[in-house]
């Protein structure tokens, strides 16, 4: 019997290798290749509408930032007689950020204020675009070797990775959606990819997520106090990463890039 | 800070001492616009008011005609004929005309075209601030996202343009998407807010609630509509760095501003007063009595009819209220006489000049008051006033004993409960 892997590596286009599987789920996977020697994150979908997401990757290809993986190509695939739209990103080597939550010792302020600064700057340059990611959670986020924090699995075809889709058929990921992207709102700004942050800043910062994980309870329930989790944090970060976890979208900060910056700075 | 609607009339725009004023397309044609300047205010604004794109033409024609000329209503044919000979009357009465076939009654569809005109005609004039074109939010379930396309398109002209002056963004809101689900959580206003404070390039708001059916008088404002205008006031304030004007609020206005508001505009008729889109039809108008406001009890008095009992019971002190255009009736009022002895304030039809004019002094001087008062102090001075009033009001009702009481009134002790109620939560 044929190894799928074998029969995928030559389904892929030419000049592409591919190494190992990073992860699967629902109906997309993402594999760690090479294109041209150099290392690249190759994702599959099972797409209904290539052209869409055509679309999307041609939007998306005019985004850039530090903090967003460089989208490299996109082509369609043929494997296992059916046709995939692949996608290849540029490979952000180092873990992501799940490694702080499960680890016992806590990241300084700094350190904190540098993941915040990053991923908020990546939700910026996103928004300029009119884009929301709608899954920022710290399994997305990657800490590159290079220092830099990633945003990976940026909202592109969201609506066709349902790997991402939760129980309530909604993109997303019980216990970080926003109120509002709770509520099913179809137009989010911002401010919902920031709550999704602020949670994953609390989870990090705290090895607690701000409402156990529960999802309902993030509806009704003042968070956790982070200042009681970590009394060596400097107030004005924890009043941020407060303000970010408002239920109400507009009292969370618009450029969460740039106050986290100030605060790094400051 | 206080600014006037200008409709019609520009009659109070020399008012000493009026800071700022806005243009209201629905009362100006546009030649007039373009041809004379109100004022030389610190704060001059031009609304243009795509809020009431969608009125229907049928029996509005002369409203109609008059925003058709305005570019950014994109009605076709009509600048071919504002360029044809005749006068002024003449070129108005071909446009509404033209507009009985051609009114759209709805947006225009190309968003930046329509967001270039309207941007570039009030740079023209010299607008202290550019308020960014928007349609009515008429639907519960529009969540506020076709608002944000229009502050976009806005937003990108304003940058092609390179204008120099604060951005505000438009938020019309119609009383027919106020539901109760509207004001809570997740709902409509909280959607809009979210869409506006998440665009970067905006220094404000310029807050309307179109009223759906037509009030006898701005004070009967409904509790609904005080609420969303509230409501938005206090979201939008806890930004902490917009300008927030709100308009067609009347008296309401004044105590948005403890709640954060920057501006508050109204003016003298009922048109300039509150929004009501029904308030539009060609056959609307009528006569008009003057009424004298006293700001010690909130309310509006027929300045024979009520005064003249107040007079009798010596309750003059209660609402006394005196401004430049006031001064002659509240001597006359205090020597134990009559408004119908000064031709000013005689009750009469039509006779509402010095009415007005007195209305909106005061409502400047309460303006530039709060203007004057540390921020985080308004609020108490306003509920003080509130708490004032009521008192007031309450000795006026029972010495008199009339029935229904004088004076019409806002409905103060809800407007108290209210912003008491937003400023808490």
């Amino acid at each position: 019997m044929t190894d799928p892997l074998d029969e995928l590596r030559q389904a892929l286009p030419a000049g592409y290798e591919l190494v190992r599987p990073v992860s699967a789920g629902g109906q997309g996977a993402v594999f760690l290749g090479k294109k041209s020697g150099a290392l690249v994150a190759i994702k599959l979908f099972e797409a209904p509408d290539a052209e869409r997401l055509r679309r999307e990757v041609d939007l998306l290809v005019t985004i850039s930032s530090r903090y967003l993986p460089a989208l490299l190509d996109f082509q369609l695939v043929q494997f296992k007689g059916r046709q995939f739209p692949m996608i290849a990103y540029e490979y952000i080597d180092g873990p992501d950020l799940r490694v702080f939550v499960s680890r016992p010792e806590n990241l300084d302020g700094v350190q904190i204020c540098t993941i915040g600064e990053h991923v908020g700057e990546a939700l910026e340059v996103l928004w300029t675009h009119r884009i929301v990611h709608r899954d920022v959670k710290p399994a997305n986020i990657i800490a590159g070797r290079d220092g830099r924090y990633v945003l990976v699995d940026v909202g592109i075809a969201q609506h066709l990775d349902l790997s991402t889709i939760t129980r309530g058929g909604q993109p997303g990921t019980d216990g970080y959606r926003s109120p509002e992207q709770c509520g099913g709102r179809s137009r989010l700004t911002i401010h919902s990819d920031v709550f999704s942050l602020g949670t994953t800043i609390f989870e990090v910062a705290s090895h607690r997520h701000p409402w156990d994980g529960d999802q309902a309870r993030m509806l009704y329930d003042d968070p956790a106090q982070l200042g009681v989790l970590r009394t060596d944090l400097d107030r004005r970060l924890v009043a941020l990463v407060e303000e970010m976890l408002s239920r109400h979208p507009g009292r969370r900060p618009a450029k969460p890039g740039a106050r986290f910056n100030s605060l790094r700075s400051g | 800070m206080f600014l006037l609607n200008l409709g019609w009339k520009w009659t109070f725009a020399a008012l000493d001492g009026l800071r700022g004023a806005i243009v209201l397309p629905s009362g100006n044609p546009v030649h007039r616009v373009l041809e004379n300047a109100p004022g030389d205010f610190q704060v001059m604004l031009l609304d243009p008011q795509l809020y009431l794109a969608g009125l229907q033409v049928k029996h509005r024609a002369k409203i109609c005609g008059r925003l058709a000329g305005y570019p950014w209503f994109g009605v076709p044919d009509v600048e071919k004929i504002g360029t044809t000979q005749g006068s002024h009357r003449e070129v108005d009465a071909r446009i509404r005309a033209l507009v009985v076939d051609r009114w759209p009654g709805r947006p225009p569809v190309d968003l930046n075209e329509c967001a270039l005109r309207a941007i570039s005609f009030q740079v023209d004039r010299g607008c202290t601030s550019i308020i960014l074109p928007a349609p009515l939010v008429e639907e519960r379930e529009d969540e506020g996202s076709s608002l944000g396309d229009w502050i976009d398109a806005g937003l990108q002209i304003v940058e092609e343009l390179e204008v120099a002056q604060p951005v505000l963004a438009t938020v019309a809101i119609s009383q027919k998407a106020l539901n109760t689900a509207a004001f809570a959580g997740g709902g409509l206003l909280e959607a809009v807010v979210d869409q506006v404070t998440a665009r970067q390039g905006l220094d404000g708001v310029y807050i309307v609630v179109a009223q759906t059916e037509t009030l006898s008088h701005s004070f009967e404002i409904r509790d609904d509509v005080a609420h969303a205008y509230l409501q938005l006031v206090r979201d939008f304030g806890r930004t902490g760095s917009y300008q927030i004007i709100t308009n067609f609020a009347d008296l309401l206005g004044l105590l948005s501003i403890g709640l954060g508001a920057t501006a508050f505009a109204t003016g003298q008729s009922l048109t300039q007063r509150g929004l009501y889109l029904e308030a539009f039809r060609d056959d609307g108008g009528g006569i008009a009595l003057p009424h004298f406001y006293s700001h010690r009890t909130a309310a509006e008095y027929r300045t024979e009819t009520d005064l003249d009992r107040i007079v009798e019971k010596k309750l003059v002190r209660r609402i006394s209220d005196e401004t430049n255009a006031s001064a002659p009736l509240m001597e006359a009022l205090r020597k134990g006489g009559t408004a119908g002895s000064l031709p000013n304030w005689a009750e009469s039809q039509n006779n509402v000049q010095a009415a007005h004019q007195h209305y909106l002094e005061r409502l400047y001087i309460e303006g530039d008051r709060l203007r004057q008062t540390r921020p985080g102090d308004r609020l108490d001075l306003l509920i003080d006033w509130l708490e004032s009033a009521e008192g007031n009001s309450l000795v006026v009702d029972r010495r008199t004993q009339a029935k229904p009481p004088l004076g019409r009134r806002p409905p103060l002790a809800r407007w108290r409960g209210l912003i008491e109620e937003l400023a808490d939560q």
